[in-house]
């Protein structure tokens, strides 16, 4: 965390200088700097913290100068987000006890509990009168449309949405939910989009998506597989299907799944502190793998990389809990395979039925949410309980042999106890190195000598 | 009518010394589910008219529409045996005193070579093997294959010629050439089995011998059958010879001058060979006057033979009435019992030599002694060798051998995987039999229990084991010895669902075809494709079918076959690789070189393996591979899956903390020996060798994190500074045709970079037997190519032999390798072109 102060002498660069004005203006519009002052002053906010998309982080002093030399108040930058940029960093706001955060960019818009947030999201060109065309073009007045857009056309959506409802009478358009609850039962939430359909007609309706390719497009088709799709690329000003090879996406998140059934150490990794009920889903991912005797670790390492995670080799797989934009990550490059919470419903749920859709949003998965399924711990007779990642007899919901406690004696070998092994530490006992090597008898005997002390990253007595 | 209950046959399993486990093993085609009706026939499960046609143990649909054998079936049989039988039964431990009665747990199996797991399955659980050869093509591949795993499974054989009928009818043969072939028949066998065991064995003789009666002939389409003995019995009266002396006498250089009534042993101008006097002479008669349609003729001789026919049967003419006479005057199932009943061992003689191949643990525990001594109030010990469908979809029976001790229904036993270890808790369930079932071929009967010696089927079982496993009751209990399979899955398909909505039907579909055959592998790859691996196209078409119709029940998409190729190196790394950790304070310095020729084979067949003593391997290592001793002795581990062909090697002096680094290095080596540098398949024949390592002086520093990722880029980084080669199976194909076809097979296998490393006439026959590599990626399609190219007349049977380095350098754009690394690479999603060295190899 930064204040203006930590980071504004370094940012004056000459170029910079030479531009300010200019630039300010820009940053002005860029910002909505007028709509922030607004917000402020009318909730009479006191401690007010800016976060920023990685990208835009170098603008965020001028910004924040100009805030604070209008607002005659202390603003604060939240830096180097633990998780990702796109969710508010809520924890970080805590340290300066801030009442308050704006949201700069990109967002994912997951629904965070603390404090109050306002989102200025970056702005994206559209030409209105090309989309209007292109509407036209491809769809007729009677066709049930439901339009989506990314978060970066917000600023166009009013005069778009304006337009077409007089053309086309059954058009839905989304709204983002950026402030509050939804309005009626009418409505439904995907993604931190409110769309006013009853869920059971939501089928009925053609997809229009405005934006790139990415996380967000990804998510709304996974979740509505079978129905058409069309994304509108405003840089082209053309429509086209937006296809993702469904088949061949679950069949690979199907490798992650069954590799999962034979998981006995499961790392639970957080990859949010904002998103609302995420502890939630800690418990219910604890709950569900417990009669399978698998034992979870929860894991919290900040931004999630290679090396942090190949600390932990008595992991079999990790869950990631992280929004719904950063859920689906590559394990490709990780020792351990790393799953969703989705994923783990899928494998130790017996109760979950599968379908083509696939939900990257865990907040849905629990009690009360629409994808929640009880589950059902009844012994399924007609499991086959085959690996199709190991070949061997999987993990399965089968009374345990015998009934004993991480910590209760057994009796191993004739007249000796031993603990009963647990999962964590029988994968201590199979490593071959097990601790300090003594080499009794081999070494001088010194005496004790001053050791080091410091930072790793640079020693006290280290000189480079 | 089924001439006994389950009640007899439950009495017959307690007289353990009565008993015959058996299977019925041949090559394809030559007649063993035929030749099995005759004893089916026997035994009243079928009509005896019906013999040789039903195939009764054949019970799937698409056995019989296609004629062949695809699974093993078993059945078990009661017979009882003439008093005059009996006296040929010596060994006390052969029968029990004053029980006529024998019980026959039979197994069928299938001939084709792709189905060749089915009968190491079957040998497992049985002691004696009846070994059928078609007389006509003589001993083909799949008869020495089949016959050497007998042996070497310690399984006693007797030897049955099948097909007389089409000796006689189609190819018209003199008796002498007839003999001649037999002969040859029987020398042939015998070479197989002095090859692969030796008479002062445990076994004691195993050779196949007619004048002992462990050679029979006959027809099991006809329902006809002897051996030496009926007809000696025949004689002996008139001879006032003993019957085994006379059994003698019918069988290789024995001559008989009818005028002089003399014996002698050479060939003259008026004696005769007496096999072709009294055996074949007699048979050549009734064939001709029969098909010759001479009602007189045939009239006089069977009343000379003594063969009253039913008044419906003697209407009958021709071939038919060629069936009913043969089968009246020598009955298949009489000869084949007494040859089993008599030559095969029970399961008392055979477990004495057999356990110690059977039982892992030490061979005077208490399930050791046990086994030995088919002992049925010792422990429990028993082999699932294969899981059988159930009617119940999803469910299967454990088809395995009461080894001994006593299995019954509703008793605790410990269910043993492949990967238990004494001790530890993996792979092992305590769990109730929930029943016990006797296998009778098309259907199952309820048992209450079964005692040692015996061959069952247990249900509740299969949801604990894979495939196979151990079922004891006793605490310490080893496991017994896997089953060794002489083919191995090469051939791949990928399916998918046509409706993704289907997947999980297609994975439970899946799940229970992996348990279905004991060979197939059915995998999800870290691709999402769903991979179906078997032995050759017939097995996976096999398998295609079963999981579209009796496993998944939805329609399936699949891709053309495929197989998976080996990652290797061909030289040694060109320059020390090093790679730094991400936090840059750790280097490891390591090379890759190309393991000497015939290691990775040994590491392969266990010869080498991670669990040996480390001195007693480093000094094989040194002494057939030359490597340094020293260096041998520090071997890290094996990989992938800590068993692979591929070593990891410390060849390191005087690193501080590398102790430390051990398990972070070795879980690279298996990550990156399992996912190669090129494609992604398993990496073979590599030896790494660490030179060097720099560590940070703070073991926070040098935790997994850093280490087993850097350990991973710095062996991708060896690898592709070792000139990189891919490896392919290659198939040893064996083809049998007559000479004039042998010119297409050449053109064949030119085209499919086959290469012909044998050609060799059998003897006494115009048949060829052409022996060639092939690589298995070329061999798709192969057979029918073959048949169109020579008139149908060549036959080939395709195993799996070893790996070829794939000439070409996988890293030149436009080299066969390089196109097949990035179809892989492009089939498991991966970006396409090929991985930057320097994104591996760091700068110092």
């Amino acid at each position: 965390m930064y204040t203006v102060k930590d980071i504004l002498p370094s940012e004056k660069s000459p170029a910079n200088e030479v531009t300010a004005p200019e630039c300010d203006k820009s940053i002005r519009k860029e910002f909505e700097l007028e709509r922030c002052i607004e917000w402020i002053t009318e909730k009479g906010l006191k401690r007010v913290c800016v976060q920023f998309a990685q990208d835009q982080i170098h603008k965020a002093p001028r910004l924040v100068h100009m805030l604070e030399s209008e607002l005659k108040q202390k603003i604060y930058i939240l830096g180097d987000t633990s998780y990702g940029s796109c969710c508010v960093d809520e924890v970080a706001a805590q340290h300066v006890n801030a009442d308050s955060i704006i949201h700069f960019g990109h967002a994912c818009l997951s629904p965070s509990e603390r404090t109050p947030v306002l989102y200025i999201f970056n702005k994206e060109h559209i030409d209105i009168e090309q989309f209007k065309m292109c509407m036209h073009d491809t769809f007729t007045c009677e066709d049930k449309i439901l339009l989506l857009y990314d978060v970066s056309y917000q600023h166009a959506i009013c005069a778009i949405s304006q337009y077409l409802k007089k053309s086309f009478d059954n058009l839905i358009v989304s709204e983002l939910l950026i402030d509050g609850k939804l309005s009626s039962n009418f409505e439904h939430m995907f993604f931190g989009r409110v769309i006013s359909v009853p869920k059971t007609k939501i089928n009925d309706y053609v997809i229009i998506f405005i934006g790139s390719d990415g996380p967000c497009i990804a998510n709304f088709k996974y979740l509505f597989p079978g129905q058409p799709f069309f994304r509108y690329n405003p840089a082209l000003s053309s429509f086209e299907p937006f296809k993702v090879n469904i088949s061949k996406f679950l069949q690979k998140r199907m490798y992650l799944i069954e590799s999962l059934k034979n998981v006995k150490n499961l790392g639970i990794l957080i990859g949010t502190l904002g998103v609302k009920s995420y502890l939630e889903a800690v418990e219910r991912i604890k709950c569900l793998t417990k009669p399978r005797e698998i034992k979870c670790y929860i894991i919290s390492v900040g931004k999630i990389n290679v090396a942090k995670l190949a600390n932990f080799p008595e992991m079999d797989a990790y869950v990631l809990i992280s929004c719904a934009e950063n859920s689906l990550l590559d394990s490709k490059e990780f020792l351990q395979p790393i799953v969703t919470p989705y994923e783990v419903e899928l494998a130790f749920n017996s109760a979950y039925k599968w379908s083509e859709k696939y939900v990257t949003d865990f907040t849905t998965l629990m009690p009360g949410c629409d994808n929640y399924v009880k589950e059902n711990n009844d012994i399924q007779e007609n499991e086959v309980n085959v690996s199709l990642v190991s070949s061997n007899v999987q993990n399965t919901l089968i009374e345990s042999n015998e009934t004993c406690s991480p910590t209760s004696l057994v009796s191993k070998g004739l007249d000796s106890l031993a603990l009963s092994e647990s999962h964590g530490c029988s994968f201590l006992t199979s490593r071959s190195w097990v601790g300090l090597e003594q080499k009794l008898g081999q070494n001088a005997v010194e005496k004790a000598s001053q050791g080091r002390s410091g930072l790793p990253f640079k020693y006290e007595n280290e000189n480079a | 009518m089924v001439n006994f209950t389950v009640d007899e046959i439950r009495g017959m399993m307690d007289k353990k010394r009565n008993i015959r486990n058996m299977s019925v093993i041949a090559h394809v085609d030559h007649g063993k589910s035929t030749l099995t009706d005759s004893l089916v026939s026997k035994a009243g499960i079928i009509a005896s008219a019906k013999a040789g046609e039903t195939r009764f143990t054949d019970t799937r649909k698409d056995e019989q529409e296609r004629c062949i054998t695809i699974k093993s079936t078993a059945i078990s049989m009661y017979f009882e045996l003439d008093d005059k039988d009996l006296v040929f039964i010596t060994n006390p431990d052969q029968r029990d005193k004053g029980e006529k009665g024998f019980l026959i747990n039979l197994i069928d199996s299938p001939g084709h070579v792709d189905f060749s797991s089915e009968v190491t399955a079957a040998l497992r659980v049985t002691d004696g093997a009846l070994v059928v050869v078609d007389c006509v093509s003589g001993v083909c591949v799949q008869t020495e294959t089949v016959l050497r795993q007998a042996i070497a499974e310690r399984i006693k054989p007797v030897l049955f010629m099948n097909k007389m009928d089409r000796a006689l009818l189609e190819l018209q043969l003199e008796s002498e050439e007839l003999y001649q072939t037999f002969q040859r028949i029987v020398e042939n066998v015998n070479v197989i089995i002095a090859t692969y065991s030796d008479d002062s064995g445990p076994m004691g003789e195993v050779r196949v011998d007619p004048c002992k009666g462990s050679v029979g002939f006959g027809s099991g389409l006809h329902g006809w059958a002897f051996t030496l003995k009926q007809f000696a019995e025949m004689y002996a009266e008139k001879f006032k010879i003993d019957v085994v002396k006379l059994m003698k006498r019918l069988w290789g250089e024995n001559f008989f001058n009818p005028t002089t009534k003399k014996w002698a042993k050479q060939k003259e101008d008026d004696n005769k060979r007496s096999f072709c006097m009294y055996v074949l002479d007699p048979i050549y008669k009734v064939f001709n006057s029969i098909m010759s349609y001479k009602k007189e003729e045939a009239t006089s001789l069977l009343k000379k033979l003594n063969i009253e026919l039913k008044p419906e049967d003697a209407e009958k003419d021709g071939k038919a009435l060629l069936k009913v006479v043969m089968r009246t005057w020598l009955p298949a199932g009489e000869a084949l019992l007494q040859m089993i009943a008599i030559h095969l061992p029970s399961p008392v003689v055979a477990q004495k030599y057999r356990m110690e191949m059977l039982y892992e643990g030490p061979h005077d525990d208490e399930a050791a002694l046990a086994v030995k001594n088919c002992d049925p109030n010792g422990p429990l010990m028993m082999y699932v060798s294969k899981m059988v469908p159930t009617s119940d979809k999803g469910r299967f029976y454990a088809f395995g051998r009461v080894f001994s001790g006593k299995v019954a229904t509703g008793m605790k036993a410990r269910i043993m995987g492949p990967n238990y270890v004494p001790g530890k808790k993996e792979d092992l369930y305590e769990k109730a039999i929930q029943r016990t079932i006797l296998m009778m071929g098309r259907y199952v009967e309820a048992i209450e229990d079964v005692p040692s010696g015996n061959i069952c089927g247990l249900v509740g079982v299969d949801q604990f084991l894979v495939k196979t496993g151990t079922i004891t009751t006793f605490k310490d209990a080893h496991n017994m010895r896997v089953m060794k399979f002489s083919v191995s899955p090469v051939v791949r398909v990928a399916v998918e669902p046509k409706n993704p909505a289907d997947l999980p039907k297609l994975v439970e579909g899946l799940k229970r075809l992996a348990k279905s055959d004991p060979m197939v592998q059915c995998i999800i790859e870290e691709s999402g494709e769903h991979i179906i691996a078997g032995a050759g196209e017939l097995h996976l078409e096999i398998c295609l079918k079963d999981l579209e119709e009796d496993h998944a029940c939805i329609p399936i998409k699949k891709s053309d076959p495929v197989v998976s190729y080996r990652e290797t190196v061909s030289e040694e790394s060109d320059q020390m690789c090093l790679s730094k950790s991400p936090n840059k304070h750790n280097r490891l310095f390591m090379k890759a070189v190309p393991m000497p020729d015939g290691l990775p084979e040994d590491i392969d067949n266990g010869e080498v393996n991670p669990r040996d003593e480390f001195k007693a391997r480093a000094r094989y290592l040194g002494e057939k591979y030359d490597y340094d001793v020293t260096e041998a002795r520090k071997i890290w581990s094996f990989g992938p899956d800590g068993t692979g062909p591929n070593l990891l090697i410390d060849c390191t002096k005087g690193v501080q903390y590398l102790n430390e680094i051990k398990d972070s290095v070795v879980a690279g080596f298996q990550w990156a020996t399992k996912e190669g540098v090129l494609s992604e398949e398993n990496m073979r024949a590599v030896r790494f060798n660490i030179y060097d390592v720099t560590l940070h002086s703070d073991a926070i520093h040098r935790g997994g994190g850093q280490i087993i990722p850097t350990t991973r880029r710095c062996l991708y980084a060896c690898i592709l500074t070792a000139q990189p080669r891919l490896m392919e199976p290659v198939y040893l194909c064996e083809i049998q045709c007559p000479e004039v076809a042998v010119g297409g097979i050449y053109g064949v296998l030119n085209r499919r970079r086959g290469h012909v490393f044998e050609e060799m006439q059998v003897a006494g026959t115009p048949m060829f037997v052409v022996k060639a590599y092939l690589p298995v990626n070329e061999s798709f399609g192969f057979t029918a190519d073959l048949r169109s190219n020579t008139g149908g007349q060549a036959f080939p049977q395709c195993v799996f032999d070893h790996w070829q380095v794939l000439p070409g350098d996988p890293t030149e754009t436009g080299s066969k390798p390089f196109a097949i690394v990035q179809d892989t690479r492009k089939r498991k999603g991966l970006k396409e072109g090929l991985p930057d060295l320097a994104q591996y190899l760091d700068k110092l």
